[in-house]
């Protein structure tokens, strides 16, 4: 923390983050609360735009803040209105139990430990000046394996996506005379 | 070419032989399944390109036997993880030849059930061998999102999907919790190498203990998720019994070995300077393992909860080996572990055959099977006597090893627990061998036979138990080779 | 040799199992042949034997377990000495009279047979093994085919006290599995004479909890008070065979194992605790024969009566001399030929009667005066009458114990007059009184094979009573080894 802007950029970040996080819990309506978790999304970009991050702040916009939060909207709107509640759960004390004491062992930790002395091989190589440039080359060269097993993985993530949403009676249908020719047994029955 | 940190980095590629094998068969399948009729194939040649593939895989591991290199300082091939990689393909080769039929009547989507298994088996693969936190990470998620997938595909069994959406629930909380663990880690130790933690945590960290615990906390919350030790085993019961029978098998066998692998690759080594910090953790682990799994089988009905249930006993025995981790229980656990997958699969593979041909899984369907099918009562038998650990079955040898070798690490309360619990599993698999041999059949008492595969894969694993159990020298040099490089 | 004793009975079991289904019952002459030729050898192993000689003889060994890098081995080892040769020889006989004693079973006999001839290795790999693990390895072999024999042929609530039999001694022996280790893992080997050269002097835990972990393991088995609550279901149970083998052999697997193990392993721990032993021995010999004095069931009395004089094996232990430890080793021999003759009685009688409730017989001996008669004989025997062997090895027990333990070796002598008490109005009721009617069309033993099977134990029992050097003189030398650890060193 060099200078006083970044300072209060992060007090600010931080306080709309931690609010916003906070009234997620305790709005009733659905779509105001996924508002609010964009803002919270965005807040977290801020965040790492102050620690130089721009690489994972831009990421963190482009696809929580935008895609993500899409997403929650288009499934809050599918789902009947009945259940648009933010209704009470019956694990709310516990959740909350739990959720705090998380909270203070992070925050504790965070505020316990020297956290600028560290002294990783890595960290000292902080020649660059953006993150992107880097994480690109680093990307597809040196870390090529990660980046063709993530490509993979996603590969087959959406093949999942597809298995799982197929409707088995429909995609019967399609092979019916097959299936029906061979095995009966297993049919319909089941 | 060179990292940022001016490390040469060696890419060469036919390292990765094996993995690179699978993901191409993996393809294969799919195309192969999407163009059936055009090609004018049967449903058989999935399977049959399959096994071609993993042989091919398998051939390719073969290589690298006592090499020690490193794919851009990402994976080791060593022969710790040669091993694995041998192991994880035995298992989807048993997996497949033993549950073919079964995967035909009751899987939907054949091709994309076969692609799947290898590309999980991948995944398994890179676990064992991977020497950076993040290619772990990806590994572990490349093995775990196939296993969400390969849990719903039970054809018709309404219960399969609400067990895939338990358990891709619990494992992304379990996987999330990892990645912060890991992101501790990487704080503490200011690299994601394995070697560069382990130097740096030995240095002295004892400015950063807290965060470091929190990390370890949460590795170990997310490891013991996969690994399925309590309290983090919720989805395991309704897992296996949601997922197709030999997913289950699967599940029990390859994933559980490769969260080992992984579990052996950080204790030993990045994390082993920290020993103190975590020894406490896992030895708790290992005792409510023990202790739980072990209690709460006791009143299961379903043989494959039971089978669930016994396998989170399972793990607990070998969280004993992470405790005092050394090379002698390393090498312990290695042996233990193939011991237990070839034990399990033979129980698996009865269990498959049983359901294929009767379609239930009760243990009171297993009533009379001594009289309509004494085969298959026998293999399920040795099967469920070497997990309880009777002498001159594979469960007993590898456990009386590990046992050993964790009396000789100072633990002796560990395995005087260790051996209490042993002692209640015998009294559930006995609830099982009981309806098999004491009980007349009900309705159908005709005797019956297996396919061919079906005789093939039990018989396999019934010569393995008794192999193992009776002369298991190849085995446990095997294993010894095998831990041979973590600790050097 | 001796791996010819352990094979031949496995074999048999093999070649049982794999009768075609119409041949069922040769299964019976199969057993009865591979049982026979194991007697066979266990006799020419007993006779050949050289009570003179040190060390064991008839050894096979290899190294079986050898991981390299973790500093210990398992071997494959085998052999006799004066203590396990008895011991042999008794499982040779009561093998073959169990056999015998089966061979009116009808109901899935190859399973059975094959399971009688595996129990019989199993317990033959108990006696013989040299070996710690090999020794545990048998030891939990053994609970397999019990297991199924009770619970399969058995009667009543078979599955009960099969399952009951199965926990006592699993439990027993996950302890016994521990305290080895600690054992093994302390002095690098598992091999028990070595062992036995250099007693452990400190390990892992405490040795006394070492000691009591494998103790415990092998009182369970012995039984004595208080856990010997499994034996009287198991014997009430199973099948007469497994009931002869049960109290024949199976019991003396545990005082066999304090002889072999426990006392030369860990002598100063003994010696330190021979106090507790020998009033659980008291303790076990009184309360095992009141207990019996109250029993209608003809089987659960005889088990009852078999805690009483198992403790006898226990008092003996815990003298530690040479006198008492023989007189231990002795009973068990005797032990097991008249117990094993008791309960091939009670198997007879429950067969023509088929009920085994004391209260229900009368007059019996009018029918069957030959069962009457060795039932009597084998009672008398049980009861210590002087010419028979119960005489020898109890008097041998309370000579050796009584300067060490005097309160415990007296409650034992009074234990021997209720024992007088118990078996002889046990025999009134049956055998003597008026003829009931209902009774009137038994029939007498008439099968050759019950004949073999009474007359050999009698024959047995009989000569030990005459002539007790057959089997002490091999005793004696078996014994004087841990008899001196003893007196040399505390």
């Amino acid at each position: 923390m060099d200078s006083v802007g970044v300072v209060i950029a992060f007090y600010v970040l931080s306080a709309i983050t931690i609010v916003s996080a906070a009234s997620i819990f305790l709005l009733r309506n659905l779509v105001h609360a996924i508002v609010l978790l964009v803002v919270v999304f965005l807040g977290m970009a801020g965040l790492f735009l102050t620690l130089s991050a721009d690489f994972i702040a831009v990421a963190q916009i482009l696809i929580y803040a935008g895609a993500i939060s899409v997403l929650f909207v288009f499934a809050v709107m599918l789902t009947p209105l009945a259940s648009r509640d933010n209704g009470n759960s019956l694990y709310a004390g516990p959740g909350l139990l739990l959720g705090g004491a998380i909270a203070a062992i992070v925050v504790v930790t965070a505020f316990d430990v020297e956290w600028n002395q560290l002294t990783g091989v890595a960290l000292e190589q902080r020649s660059f000046t953006d993150t992107i440039e880097v994480i690109g080359n680093q990307l597809l060269g040196p870390h090529v394996l990660a980046f063709e097993v993530a490509s993979v993985l996603l590969l087959f993530a959406l093949l999942g996506a597809i298995v799982l949403v197929t409707d088995p009676n429909n995609e019967d249908g399609t092979t019916a005379e097959e299936e029906a020719g061979k095995d009966t047994a297993v049919g319909g029955s089941e | 070419m060179t990292d940022l940190l001016g490390n040469d980095l060696n890419l060469q590629y036919e390292l990765l032989g094996p993995e690179i094998a699978l993901v191409i068969t993996a393809a294969l399948v799919l195309f192969a399944d999407a163009f059936r009729r055009e090609l004018k194939i049967g449903q058989s040649a999935i399977p049959a390109i399959s096994i071609l593939g993993l042989v091919v895989a398998l051939l390719l591991s073969l290589l690298w036997i006592d090499e020690n290199k490193d794919f851009a300082r990402l994976v080791t091939i060593d022969n710790f993880t040669t091993f694995f990689r041998v192991l994880f393909i035995a298992v989807t080769v048993v997996v497949i030849i033993g549950s073919h039929e079964y995967i035909e009547r009751r899987v939907s989507h054949l091709g994309e059930f076969y692609s799947l298994l290898l590309l999980s088996t991948v995944g398994a693969m890179l676990m064992a061998g991977a020497r950076d936190l993040l290619t772990a990470y990806l590994a572990i998620e490349v093995m775990s999102f196939s296993l969400y997938i390969l849990v719903s595909l039970a054809k018709s069994d309404t219960r399969s999907g609400e067990a895939s959406l338990k358990y891709v629930l619990l494992g992304g909380v379990a996987s999330a919790m990892l990645l912060y663990g890991l992101s501790f880690l990487y704080g503490v130790g200011g690299s994601t190498q394995y070697t560069e933690i382990a130097a740096a945590l030995s240095d002295g960290t004892s400015t950063l203990e807290l965060p470091l615990l929190l990390g370890l906390a949460l590795i170990i919350a997310g490891l013991g998720f996969k690994a399925s030790a309590v309290p983090f085993h919720m989805w395991t019961p309704d897992a296996y019994e949601g997922a197709p029978i030999p997913i289950t098998a699967y599940l029990s066998a390859t994933s559980k070995a490769a969260t080992f692998a992984l579990l052996l690759r950080w204790f030993a080594g990045p994390l082993l300077p920290a020993i103190d910090s975590w020894q406490w953790m896992i030895s708790v682990l290992a005792v409510l393992t023990m202790v739980i799994g072990n209690l709460v089988a006791l009143q299961q009905s379903n043989i494959k909860r039971l089978l669930a249930y016994s396998s989170i006993g399972q793990v607990g025995f070998m969280l004993m080996a992470i405790v005092t981790i050394s090379d002698q229980t390393g090498s312990a656990l290695l042996l233990h572990l193939s011991g237990y997958i070839i034990t399990n699969l033979a129980v698996f593979m009865g269990v498959i055959a049983f359901y294929n041909r009767t379609g239930r899984e009760e243990i009171v369907a297993f009533r009379g099977l001594a009289q309509t099918n004494p085969y298959l009562a026998l293999v399920i038998t040795a099967g469920l006597f070497s997990l309880a650990g009777m002498p001159l079955l594979a469960g007993f040898l590898t456990k009386f090893i590990l046992f050993q070798s964790v009396v000789s690490g100072g633990y002796t309360w560990l395995v005087v627990t260790a051996l209490l619990a042993s002692t209640v599993s015998l009294y559930y698999y006995l609830q099982v061998i009981r309806q098999m041999y004491m009980y007349q059949p009900e309705g159908d008492a005709s005797r019956w036979r297996l396919s061919p595969t079906g005789y093939l894969a039990t018989g396999a694993m019934l010569v393995g138990v008794v192999w193992v159990g009776v002369y298991a020298a190849p085995f446990y040099t095997a294993a010894d080779r095998a831990i041979a490089p973590l600790f050097t | 040799m001796v791996t010819l004793f352990l094979l031949l009975p496995l074999a048999g079991a093999l070649l049982a199992l794999f009768l075609p289904r119409e041949r069922e019952l040769d299964a019976r002459w199969i057993a009865l042949l591979f049982s026979g030729l194991a007697f066979a050898v266990s006799i020419v192993i007993f006779v050949t034997f050289d009570p003179d000689q040190n060390g064991y003889q008839f050894v096979d060994q290899f190294t079986w377990i050898n991981p390299s890098g973790a500093g210990f081995e398992v071997q494959y080892f085998v052999g006799v000495d004066g203590l396990s040769a008895p011991m042999v020889l008794l499982l040779g006989l009561l093998s073959v009279v169990a056999v015998l004693v089966s061979f009116n079973i009808d109901e899935r006999v190859k399973e059975y047979f094959a399971y009688l001839l595996l129990l019989e290795t199993a317990v033959a790999g108990v006696f013989l093994s040299l070996d710690l693990i090999q020794f545990f390895l048998f030891w939990e072999l053994e609970l397999l085919p019990m297991y199924m024999l009770i619970s399969i042929w058995g009667s009543g609530r078979n599955r009960y006290s099969a399952m009951k039999f199965l926990i006592y001694t699993l439990a027993g022996s996950a302890f016994m599995l521990v305290g080895f280790l600690v054992i093994g893992v302390d002095a690098g080997t598992f091999e028990i004479s070595a062992l036995t050269e250099m007693p452990p002097q400190d390990a892992l835990i405490p040795l006394s909890l070492v000691f009591w972990a494998i103790m415990i393991a092998f009182l369970v088995k012995l039984p004595v008070f208080p856990v010997h609550t499994w034996l009287p279901d198991a014997h009430t149970d199973a099948p007469t065979a497994v009931s002869v083998m049960l109290a024949g052999v199976l019991l003396k697997m545990g005082g066999y194992g304090i002889l072999r193990i426990a006392l030369p392993i860990l002598p100063e721990q003994a010696h330190d605790f021979r106090f507790v032993l020998a009033a659980i021995a008291g303790f076990s010999v009184l309360y095992g024969a009141v207990i019996t004095l109250q029993q209608r069931d003809l089987k659960r009395l005889i088990a009852y009566s078999s805690v009483s004089h198992m403790g006898y094996v226990l008092l003996g232990i815990a003298a530690l001399g040479a006198v008492g430890l023989s007189g231990a080793a002795l009973q068990m021999f005797t032990h097991g030929t008249i117990t094993g003759l008791l309960f091939v009685m009670v198997g007879l009688i429950y067969e023509r009667t088929h009920t085994r409730d004391i209260t229900s017989m009368s007059g019996l001996m009018h029918r069957m005066p030959l069962i009457g008669t060795v039932m009597l004989i084998a009672g008398l025997a049980s009861l210590g009458l002087p010419g028979l062997s119960g005489f020898v090895a109890e008097l041998t027990i309370f000579l050796g114990a009584f300067d060490a333990h005097p309160a415990a070796t007296i409650a034992g002598i009074f234990g021997v007059v209720l024992a007088a008490g118990y078996i002889l109005w046990m025999v009134q009721r049956i055998f003597h009184g008026p003829a009931d009617e209902k009774w009137a069309d038994l029939k007498d033993a008439n099968c050759w094979w019950e004949h073999v099977a009474m007359g050999s134990l009698v024959v047995v029992i009989v000569a030990i009573g005459i002539f007790p050097g057959i089997i002490t003189d091999s005793i004696e030398s078996g014994i004087a080894p841990i008899a001196q650890i003893f007196e040399a060193n505390l």
